[in-house]
This record gives structure tokens, sequence and C-alpha cells, in this order.
């Protein structure tokens, strides 16, 4: 079931997204209105990488106008979205050739989605069948493209189809028979858990996608806390508002070298009260926010929260006993994710 | 080892195949209680578990709070858990602010073990406990050799349903004159800890909880009318420790031999000494002396050998003089019983009258071969042994 239409004023929430653009002092390049960026530097030829390669501090945000079609998403418009925040992202026109920089036609990519709060706040069926499109666009077969999470009952619950062998994009949890965890306990750090075998085994690359919604412990629930699906023991890295555990995992090499990029699903912008559906403080953003650095894009994304917060009247994070500190310090020297400070980060926003 | 989980009970997606191997090896080492079997109507319990069942039962011990949140009271941690979220201990969950125990009944490993397996010297020595748990942990000790169980989700776990008549109806069918709740830790699942106990009770048995002693006081008091005994991990004498390795604090703990002592119910201690990580021996003075001054000397401490597993793996098993060490800075604050524990023949696995210094339990690994407490006196000169003799 969507979220109640009265809650996710579409219109309201792009009036408030033109108007927080200015206040959060975030760079605003390639603001054109149509599908591709205007410059056209060529973007890195270096062969795909882990998160941290080529234009690591770049955010790109879309948000389609017509994303929303009376309570679902327009895949269509979805479609036009991702393309075009892929293509801003990769400096390039061509978004084979966006997609094809980051992806080789034999990988298997694994899409991390985010499925704890059920159908109103997950990551969306449609945003992941749009990233399968893509991808089989570029030349993979949409049979290499699994959408996982960590059980079946959470993915069934927010709207996926579980599929193991039927054609198209796979779906499935860890939990599934035949998958399950690693035997050997991953460590770094305060850190250690077992590894979906999802992530190590199953697939060689993985599209981040996280939901743009507020946490009631570590703050914020972007791509770095979303990770926390692919280990067995998430319960026990929350404390201390998930700091330094969120750092200490993505930076676990099975993660980090296997992270090509991040898709927040910004269709829906929750923030407060989560990591549950709450359709108060839900809003009907439209948007999708790509980046291969995650802790840049979190750094987006924490003020995106933080912004709506304060415009709704609400404290800042740090202030309600929940910083989401674990995003500085994944971008801290000693960890070296990404870029945490909103100055060095190059944020792109369009609408298409 | 002192209430290790039988091996390889509660394995990450363990296959039908490998989870049968298990239970023949334990079954093969003569120590399966055919008790928790019998009553599934199956040899061996696992072998028509159903993975990951949940229980869904509402917890004691939260409090709601707005918004569909609610604050978990069951221990010192005091998890604010939201909606669909759980706590840290990851047994407990919130649906729509009600929260639920998901293991109530969900018993993962089931086995009957000698009691001073646990260990419990002065309680009914040479007797078998029936032994339980189920998946779950409110602490991440780096050093747990129940990881396969403590650390995992409920649904993670192969687990079969026992009810507390069941668990009763088990133990006496196997002989067992105690109902421990261990392995894993009983503060997770104290609603059915708790109901266990009190049917064993009805039943005439002994309910016994093996602990970290990580429990609020409101739920302790309650443990402590239902139950004939508790042994308490204490795991160091430093906050450091528990706050590093354990993800936990002591003050929480130390209340809560306090509180176990004041209540009556037996109880004696564990202290693992892992190298250079808690056996520093002014620590164990120290320790000693917190003891003397607030619980007396007479509740055993048994000082027991760690064994490299789960996170730490890099440190050596502890040498059995540094647990010589510990146990002689125990006995020069005057405590009457200390133990070593995990060093089997180790002279200290054996009780001696504090007052003739004549043996009176010689214990080899879980064997008792001579016992000369008599109406709980020492037979030779008639001094009281405290503890649960009958």
């Amino acid at each position: 079931m969507s979220p109640p239409s009265h809650c996710l004023d579409s219109e309201r929430n792009r009036r408030g997204f033109l108007h927080k653009v200015g206040s959060l002092g975030l760079g605003l390049a390639g603001l054109s209105g149509n599908g591709c960026t205007e410059r056209d530097t060529p973007g890195p030829t270096a062969a795909p990488g882990g998160s941290g390669a080529g234009n690591s501090a770049k955010v790109v945000e879309v948000r389609g106008e017509g994303c929303f079609k009376g309570d679902r998403v327009n895949p269509d418009v979805l479609t036009d979205m991702l393309e075009a925040a892929v293509c801003a992202l990769r400096d390039t026109r061509d978004g084979k050739a966006a997609w094809r920089s980051l992806f080789r036609e034999d990988d298997v990519v694994g899409l991390k989605v985010n499925c704890l709060a059920g159908p109103n706040l997950s990551s969306r069926p449609e945003v992941a069948h749009a990233l399968s499109r893509a991808l089989g666009g570029a030349g993979l077969p949409e049979e290499s493209v699994f959408a996982w999470d960590r059980t079946d009952q959470e993915l069934a619950r927010a709207g996926y189809q579980l599929n193991t062998d039927n054609g198209g994009m796979r779906c499935i949890g860890t939990d599934h028979e035949g998958i399950g965890s690693e035997r050997e306990l991953a460590m770094n750090g305060k850190v250690g858990g077992y590894l979906s075998t999802l992530l190590t085994r199953h697939t060689t690359a993985m599209i981040n996608v996280p939901v743009l919604k507020d946490h009631g412990i570590v703050g914020v629930s972007g791509s770095l806390k979303n990770n926390f699906g692919c280990i067995h023991n998430p319960n026990k890295y929350h404390p201390h508002c998930g700091d330094p555990y969120a750092a200490d995992l993505n930076a676990l090499p099975q993660i980090r070298d296997k992270q090509r990029l991040v898709v927040c699903d910004a269709t829906t912008l929750q923030y407060h009260g989560g990591p549950g559906f709450k359709a108060q403080w839900a809003v009907r953003y439209g948007g999708v926010i790509v980046a291969t650095d995650p802790v840049a894009l979190d750094t987006v994304c924490a003020s995106l929260i933080e912004s709506w917060r304060k415009d709704n009247g609400m404290p800042p994070l740090a202030d309600d006993d929940r910083p989401a500190r674990h995003i500085a310090t994944a971008g801290s020297p000693k960890y070296a994710l990404g870029v945490a400070d909103l100055k060095q980060i190059e944020f792109i926003r369009k609408t298409v | 080892m002192d209430d290790a989980l039988p091996r390889n009970h509660g394995l990450p997606a363990p296959s039908r195949r490998e989870f049968l191997a298990a239970c023949g090896r334990t079954a093969g080492a003569g120590a399966l209680a055919t008790a928790g079997a019998q009553l599934l109507g199956q040899r061996c319990p696992a072998a028509h578990a159903a993975k990951g069942k949940l229980s869904w039962v509402e917890a004691k011990h939260y409090r709601k709070e707005q918004y569909d949140r609610v604050t978990c009271e069951i221990c010192p941690r005091k998890c604010r858990v939201d909606d669909m979220e759980r706590g840290y201990c990851a047994t407990r969950e919130n649906r729509g602010g009600k929260y639920y125990t998901l293991v109530y009944n969900r018993v993962c490993s089931v086995h009957s073990d000698p009691i001073e397996k646990k260990p419990l010297f002065h309680f009914l020595p040479g007797t078998d406990a029936f032994s339980l748990s189920t998946a779950g942990c409110c602490l991440e000790c780096q050093f747990c050799q129940n990881y396969e169980l403590s650390q995992f989700r409920p649904e993670q776990v192969e687990n079969v349903s026992l009810t507390p008549r069941q668990v009763a109806e088990g133990a006496k069918r196997s002989g067992a004159p105690v109902v421990a709740f261990t392995y894993g830790e009983p503060v997770v699942y104290f609603e059915y800890a708790y109901d266990c106990a009190v049917v064993a009770r009805r039943q005439g048995l002994r309910p016994v909880v093996i602990t970290s002693g990580y429990v609020a006081q409101k739920p302790l008091k309650e443990w402590c009318k239902v139950v004939d005994a508790v042994k308490v991990d204490l795991k160091a004498f430093t906050d450091s420790f528990y706050r590093d390795i354990c993800g936990a604090q002591l003050k929480p703990v130390l209340d809560t031999i306090v509180t176990l002592k004041k209540s009556g119910v037996w109880l004696e201690l564990v202290y693992l000494v892992v190298p250079t990580l808690n056996d520093n021996v002014d620590d164990i003075r120290r320790m000693s002396k917190w003891l003397k001054q607030n619980i007396g000397t007479s509740v055993p401490v048994h000082f027991t050998r760690f064994h490299p597993t789960y996170k730490l793996t890099n440190l050596p098993a502890t040498p059995a003089k540094t647990l010589d060490r510990c146990v002689a800075a125990a006995d020069s604050e005057g405590l009457k019983f200390v133990y070593v524990g995990n060093v089997p023949g180790h002279p200290r696995e054996n009780t001696k009258c504090p007052k003739c210094r004549e043996p009176l339990l010689e214990r080899t690994g879980f064997v008792i071969r001579r016992n000369d407490v008599v109406d709980g006196k020492c037979k030779h000169c008639g001094e009281t042994i405290p503890g649960v003799w009958r």
C-alpha cells in the first residue's frame, strides 16, 4: 500500500525542495531540466572499480516531475531519472556508456535494497526494476541482476516478487534456502559478522540502494547504514549512533571493493520517526540520488533530512541525541571511505 | 569447558546434513540427553526443526513511548526500539508499539549436563541439569564460547518448540533434578525461563540460571523468587573490559551479584581469565576485596581457562600459572572457596573444608569421586559448608 496522498504532497515538496536548494548552500551544476548534463567533459576511462573510483565526490540528484502517477511510481519517468542521474555522474550523454563505465557485461550485479520498513518506506521494487532495465540496456542480462536483502519475508513485504529462476531480475533474501551467510567471520575494527553470500559469492558487483530516511538511533539511514543488512548481526552495531561500526563495516574489502554505485531511492523522504514508516513525517520527494562515493551521498542525504527537519520545526539530529556522526567517521582519514565535507562535494541537481 | 554449548548447535546457515552430523557427534560423546528429543518424537531434536520460527509473545518489562517507540527494560542497556526494529539482543521486536519476545518456547539447544559443567560446585553435586537455551544475547563478548547460538538472531538458528511443561517433563524423564537456563543468555528469554522455572518447581525440580548478570533489577528480583541457584559470569573487574570486549558495563553486574546474595538464592561466580585482557592480579585482588566486602567470603569463585574462539582467536589459552596467580590473590583476600576451571586434574577442582582443610569433594572434570559433605557439614569436623546439598 502506498502512503496516503495527503501526507505526500509532491507539489508542496517540490517547492520545498527548490527553497532548500539555496539554504543548503550546495552546488547547483546541471539544473538544465533535460535528461543529461550540459557539460561534455569526458568521464574517467578507468575500468569499473570500487566506490572510491573516479568522480567520487560527485553526487547527483534527479527529481521527476511525473515521478508519481497516483499513488504509484511511474516506471518510465523513473527510468529517465536514473539515466539522467548516471549520465550526469559519469559526465556523458550516452546512457549505455555511463552504465558501462561502471559495470562489465559479465558482471553479476547485486542490488542491496532496504526493506525493513515495509511497502511505504523501502527501496521500491520499481527502482530495482528500473536499474535492472538500465543494466540490461548496457548489455547485462536481467538474470544477472539480483535484488536482495536480509530475508525473503522482508522483500515480499516490501512488494518484491521473489524470483530465483523464472527469468528476469532475480530477487532473493539471504535467508533463502541454499543462500545463507559465509562461515568465516568477517572482521574489521569493532565489527565482526558473517557476510551474506549474495554479496560474497553470488554477485561480482553491488549497487547499494538505500532509502532517504531518518533513523531513530544513527540519525540517517543512508548507504553506509544499508550495508548493515549484509551481516547477520546488525543489532550489535547500533550503539553510539552506529559509530564507528558503520565505518568499520563499510571498510570491509568485501563491501568496499564490490560496491560500485549508490542509488538512493528518494521517491519518498522521511525526516523523522524512522526507520519505520511514519506518514506524518514522510513526503513525496520524487527523486533518486546517485554517487559512487557512499560517504558523499550520505552527507548530502543527511543535509536534506536536516533541512526538512528544520523547516518543520524539528531540532537538528544532534540535539535529538542521534547525530549521524558515523558519516563523518567514514570520511575521516582513518577510514577514507569518501568525502564527508559538503563543501568538497559537487552536488548536481536536475529535474526530468 | 564450562558450560560450553555442545558443539555445532546453532550454525550460520547449516545444511540439514551438517546439523545431523553435529548431533551425531554429540550423541557419540555419550552426553546427549534424549529427553528433549523424545518429547518431540524424534531421535534428534534438530532433525525436524523448522529453522527460524519465531514466537511473537508479548514481552514483559518494556515501556511504551510516543509514536510506536518502546523502551526495553529487561537489561541495563534500555534499548529504545522503534517500530519494526529489534533491540541489541535481536530477540525482541517492536511491532506497532507492542514489544514481543521472539524466542518464547523456541529452544535451539537442549542437553543434559553434569551440574559441575555449569559450573555449580556447591549445588547438588553429582547431579544432572537438563539444560536448554534459545538464541540471542544482550552482550557481545568477543570470547563467547557459545557464539554460534548467542550471537545469532532466532530465525538464523535451528530451533524446536518446547513448552514449559514439556521442559519439566523432559527433565523428569531424563532423571535430572535440575533445569538449567544456560548456554546463551537467559536474560533475553526471561519470560520463557521464568515460566519454565515456575512449572519446574511445581514438579519438584530445581531451576538454575547461568547468566552474565547483565539484567535489570526488576526482572532479576522476579527471577529470585522462582529459581534455586544462579551462576554469574563476572567477566572482569574493569569497566573498560566490559565496554571494549563485551559491549556492556561492569556496574549493573555488580548490582546483580549483590541483589542475588541478598535474595538467598544460591550464588556462584565464574571469572574467565583472558590472557593480557583481564588477568591483572591487582584487578583480581581488588575484585576479591569487593566480593568480601559486599557478599562475604563463602560464595564460590571459579577462575576458568580461556580458549581462543569467536573474535578472540589471536590469544593463547590461559596458562595454568596465570590461573594459579589469580587463585592465590583471591585466597590472600580470604575467599574460602576458590576454584580453577577448564583444567582437568587441577587440584583446585576440589573442595576442602575451610576449617579443618580436609578434602570434602574431589572432582575429575565433571565427575565426583568423593563427597564428604554430610547434611551440609564437613564429615570430619562438622563445619557447615555453604551450598545446597540435597
